[in-house]
Formats: structure tokens, sequence, C-alpha cells
């Protein structure tokens, strides 16, 4: 069993449940990770904090409790790594960036507490886009994060680092945020299951706001098991959160018990909407998977929907302005970091603060997003993205009245090399156009590896439903799970 | 207008934004970041009208060839789950975490 943490193929819910039956001790997991962590961190950057004084503190107290018979939960002593985005009360939590570097929250977050009372274990902060912008995480004050499985490629972003910690053994499991896609394309850039809730399912209480009304935390896993029992642990209606719906959520039995029945489920099978982007193996692993689905019972057919790019220019348009927004509290007053260079006034002395404190991707988005919501571009811009979006809403409940789920791909190729993204970072925007369309209307969706697109790099394909219909994505992603698509 | 005019217009328009942002940009800099700036507007541009968004409301085109199924199918799969009734949910509608707590924790808690 110790071998089996060693080599990365263990999921959290078997840990937990081996640790439960005292087969393995909480502390044989955190040693495993962080002896992978040892070994392979210099190379991949995956962490920005490591918690490991904290980590075995915690688990001597949650190991005590599964002794007495008192186990908070089937996760409880499983190490998970948080992205380090999400306030960790006594842990820095810097975005990734510059301007919150030395910041230590006074709180956790919602998350964070339903992981510590799950008896979960915090091993560490992981490696970001500076705050979320950016789909490679490459645009980290704290360096880059290389893609374990090929590390001439990145891991995708912005949770880039939390993906790669899982693929990499450092983590059993992991928690990211997604903004437009940044749980669910590191999750497929690193073979892996990546969530993104419905909007308002998970409480974003202690989530430092990137676009706040398309932001959502979610789980990064192994398997798709792994994925429902972090979901229920995680979506519960939080009272602190004025966005986090009281809709009822399944549990995580009922997510087990429909995973893989898809007979008379009827499916949308959404082919290229990147504009002739997509590359012909992730097609081929698009129409295998169609093809086990229809075996299985399920019903498909293909669409397409008119003007695709339409949701990606609505989506940046609307989450720049946001970003604009939330991120003009940084001023080195109330929040973030502070010049040391002589100044002559505060105007000054917040110009230079921002302008030190924040990289290049996070300022050019800063500025557009100020562009779009100035008085003589707010229309030609912002308005009419708010438009679009309601045309969507519109659409996209047609289309869920007619299909339980949409099929497509996660991402049209390959990730990015290393650097690539930096050179040209405009040229990702419209790689989004899988992904963001979920975030945009808050529908759920969900990443699930499928196939391979070369010789280490795995294939993904995206399950898109409708909002609170998660039991559908976990029905489908545990039929086309385990499948390599040969 | 020169396409020197131009240039210099769109750099004005990026420094303006700049101050209104609380940002310094370096001249050396300006340059390449205006090109960004002007090809990340021109992904915003492509923003139909709303009449467009109106128009395609009739929902998604099946694609050529392919058949519309003639009857809606029932998920009949999940009918269990969902009109399973209050049992199978009971108190996870307000705290779902309560399926994984023993009653000592939910006990200690309370």
């Amino acid at each position: 069993m110790v071998d089996l943490i060693g080599d990365g193929s263990l999921s959290a819910t078997r840990l937990g449940e081996a640790i439960g039956r005292g087969e393995l001790k909480v502390t044989d997991a955190l040693e495993a990770c962080f002896a992978k962590i040892e070994e392979k961190e210099k190379d991949l950057g995956c962490f920005i904090t490591l918690n490991k004084e904290g980590a075995f503190l915690q688990a001597e107290k949650v190991q005590h409790m599964i002794d007495a018979g008192r186990a908070p939960s089937p996760l409880a002593g499983v190490p998970v790594a948080v992205k380090d985005n999400i306030c960790t009360k006594g842990i820095r939590t810097t975005c990734g960036s510059k301007m919150l570097a030395d910041y230590i929250p006074p709180y956790d977050a919602f998350v964070v507490e339903q992981l510590k009372n799950a008896g979960c274990i915090l091993i560490g902060k992981t490696n970001m886009d500076e705050f979320a912008m950016g789909s490679a995480t490459e645009t980290s004050f704290f360096g880059s994060c290389k893609n374990p499985l090929d590390p001439e490629y990145t891991p995708g972003g912005s949770s880039g680092g939390s993906a790669a910690a899982v693929a990499a053994g450092e983590a059993f499991a992991a928690i990211g945020s997604d903004t437009g896609g940044s749980v669910r394309q590191p999750a497929a850039c690193c073979g892996l299951y990546g969530l993104k809730p419905t909007y308002g399912s998970v409480s974003r209480r202690g989530l430092i706001a990137y676009a706040s009304s398309m932001d959502q935390i979610g789980p990064i896993t192994r398997d798709p098991e792994d994925c429902a029992a972090l979901f229920s642990l995680l979506s519960m209606r939080d009272p602190e959160d004025a966005t986090c719906h009281g809709q009822m959520r399944p549990s995580y039995k009922q997510l087990l018990s429909v995973m893989g029945r898809v007979k008379g489920m009827r499916i949308a099978i959404l082919r290229d909407p990147s504009d002739g982007k997509a590359a012909k193996n992730a097609l081929e692993n698009l129409s295998k998977a169609r093809q086990l689905l229809s075996d299985l019972g399920a019903e498909t057919e293909e669409i397409k929907l008119p003007e695709p790019e339409n949701a990606v220019s609505a989506y940046y348009t609307i989450a720049l302005a946001q970003a604009a927004s939330n991120l003009a509290r940084y001023d080195g007053v109330a929040y973030g970091h502070r010049t040391k260079e002589p100044c002559s006034g505060l105007k000054e002395m917040i110009r230079k603060s921002r302008t030190e404190g924040f990289g290049e991707e996070v300022k050019r988005r800063i500025m557009l997003g100020n562009f779009v919501l100035s008085a003589e571009h707010y229309d030609a811009y912002y308005r009419k993205a708010l438009q679009v979006r309601e045309g969507l809403v519109k659409r996209y409940e047609q289309l869920f009245s007619r299909y339980d789920v949409i099929l497509s791909l996660t991402m049209p190729a390959l990730p990015p090399k290393l650097s690539e993204s930096l050179r040209d970072p405009v040229s990702l925007y419209r790689d989004d156009s899988y992904t963001c369309i979920a975030n945009l209307l808050g529908l759920c969706s969900m990443a699930v590896p499928f196939g391979s697109l070369t010789e280490k790099l795995p294939g993904s394909l995206l399950l898109t439903a409708n909002r609170f219909a998660e039991e559908k994505l976990f029905a489908a992603a545990g039929a086309l799970a385990g499948h390599t698509g040969e | 207008m020169t396409k020197e005019y131009e240039k210099e217009q769109e750099r004005a328009v990026v420094e303006q934004i700049a101050a209104l942002s609380d940002l310094e940009v370096e001249n050396e800099k300006l340059e390449s970041l205006t090109k960004e700036m002007g090809r990340m507007l021109e992904v915003l541009q492509k923003l139909s009208g709303p009449e467009e968004a109106e128009a395609a409301e009739s929902g998604p085109e099946p694609a050529k060839g392919a058949a519309a199924p003639d009857i809606p199918v029932e998920w009949e799969e999940r009918s269990d789950v969902l009109s399973a009734g209050p049992e199978v949910f009971d108190d996870r509608f307000v705290v779902p975490v309560s399926l994984f707590l023993t009653n000592d924790m939910e006990k200690e808690d309370g």
C-alpha cells in the first residue's frame, strides 16, 4: 500500500479508505507527498509556499481522531494542495503576485474551513498565473511551472500549480479557481479531472477576486470519484457569501450512484467552435467518445453554435471590466505592496506601488478593463457584452431543454510550450472558446481525460451541463472514465 | 490621417488609460503595449450587436446530416434519484457535508 502512495496511482478516496481502515497512517501519505516534493519541486515549481510543519501538526490531530474511531470524513488524512488565491489563515497567500507577496490572511476561506473540518491535510499553496490571469502558469511572480507529463510544455493555467502537483504525485488532490477555464484547462493538460461547479454552488468567501460574477472554486483530481467527494464537501451553502445559492446539492453517494449511467441521456456534440484550430487527433478523441456514449445507450447529436467567438469577446470584456474594478483596491495603502521609492504625494505613491506590484499581463488587463468601462467606450463594449451574455443565456436555456449535456474538447490542441504564452499572450485568448461559456452563463462543466494528443500528453474532453446539474456531468464522466480512446 | 498620426493617437489613448489605471508605462514599452492592446481589442470587438444575438435565439442548429431525435428522450436512469423524495437528500439541503460527519462530530459542532 505504501508503494501505491509513492507511485502516484492511488486516488484520494482510496487513500482515505486505507487510512480509515488503519492500513496506512496519515503521516505515511504526508511523507510520500513531501518526498515527491523534495524530488521534483526544483524542476517543476508547483508550489509557492509549503506548509510542512503545519501539515504534520494537523496530521497528528486527525490521526488521533481516526484512532479514536471519530474520522471526520472519508477524506480524513488526505493531503490536499490549495491554489494561492484562496485565503489560508496564517499561511502566506500571494495570488502569484508581488503585490501580495507578504500577505498572510487572518482567516480561512470557506473551502479551506471545509477541507479542515473533513480532516484533509493542507500541504501547501500552489503556483498560479498572477491574479489568475493567464492560461499557462507563466505570469506568476514566483516563476513559471512545468508540466510533469512533458516538461517542454506548461501545465496550462491559471491553476497550473494545482494540476501539476496532483499529476506529479506531490498531492492527492488540489483545489483551484476557474474564471474562464482555469481549473479545467490545467486538468486537461495534466491528464486529470477538473470541475467548474455551477456559479453559486461553492462559496467564494476567501477567494481573492478576479471577475466576481464568474469566479468559482473547483477540485482537480485523479479520478471522478475524488472529484465527486470534494465537490460534495465544498458545495455547501455559506450564509456569508450572498451569491452562494441555497439550491439542493447531490450528495457524494448520489453522485457515485449515477456515475456511468448514460442510458437515455441526450448529449449534444460540439465539434469545433475555435474556427478550425482543433487538432486532428483531438477531434478523433471526440468521435471515439461519442461512439462510446452511443454504445452505452446515450442519444448523441452533433450541433453547431452560431458565432461562438461572441462568447469569448463577451467573456473577456466582462472579465476585464470586473478585474479592473476588483484590482483597484491594491493601492499600497489599504492593500498590497507599497513602493519604497521617495514620492511627492499620495497619487505618485499609489501609481508607483501599482506599477511595481503588478506584472505585465495584469497591467494589460487592468488597462483594457478601464478602457471598456470608460465613458466613451462603455456602450460599445461593456453594455454590448452584457447584451450578448443575455442572448446567450436564452440560447443555452433552449439548448438544455433539448440536451442533458454538451460534449466538446477542453482545449483545441496542445498546451502552450514553455515561454510561448509570454511571447504572444493574446493568441491564447481564443483557446478559451471551449471553456469560458460555462463561466459566462454560470453553468457547471468538467474536464475529463480521454485518449492522448502526443506520446506523453493526454487528450481531454469537456462536459457542460445546465446550472445545478452536476450529477449529469458525473454520469457522463463515469462512462468516459478510464478509457484511453484506443 | 497619416499612419504616424494614427500611431500617436493610439499611444495617447494607451497613456490616458494607464493614467486612469494608476499605472506608469515606460516609454520603451509603450509601443509594444499599444500593439498588444490593439490586438486584444480586436478580440473584444468581435461582439455582434444585440439584434443579432436575439436573432440567434432560435436555438442551436443541428449540423447538416445529423438527424434530430423525433421524440425527446427522458433520462430514465436518473429518475430514481430525483424522484426519491426528501429521505434521500435528508439534511443535505442546508449542510451537505453532514453525510461525512460522524455523530460525535455533529455533537461537537452543535
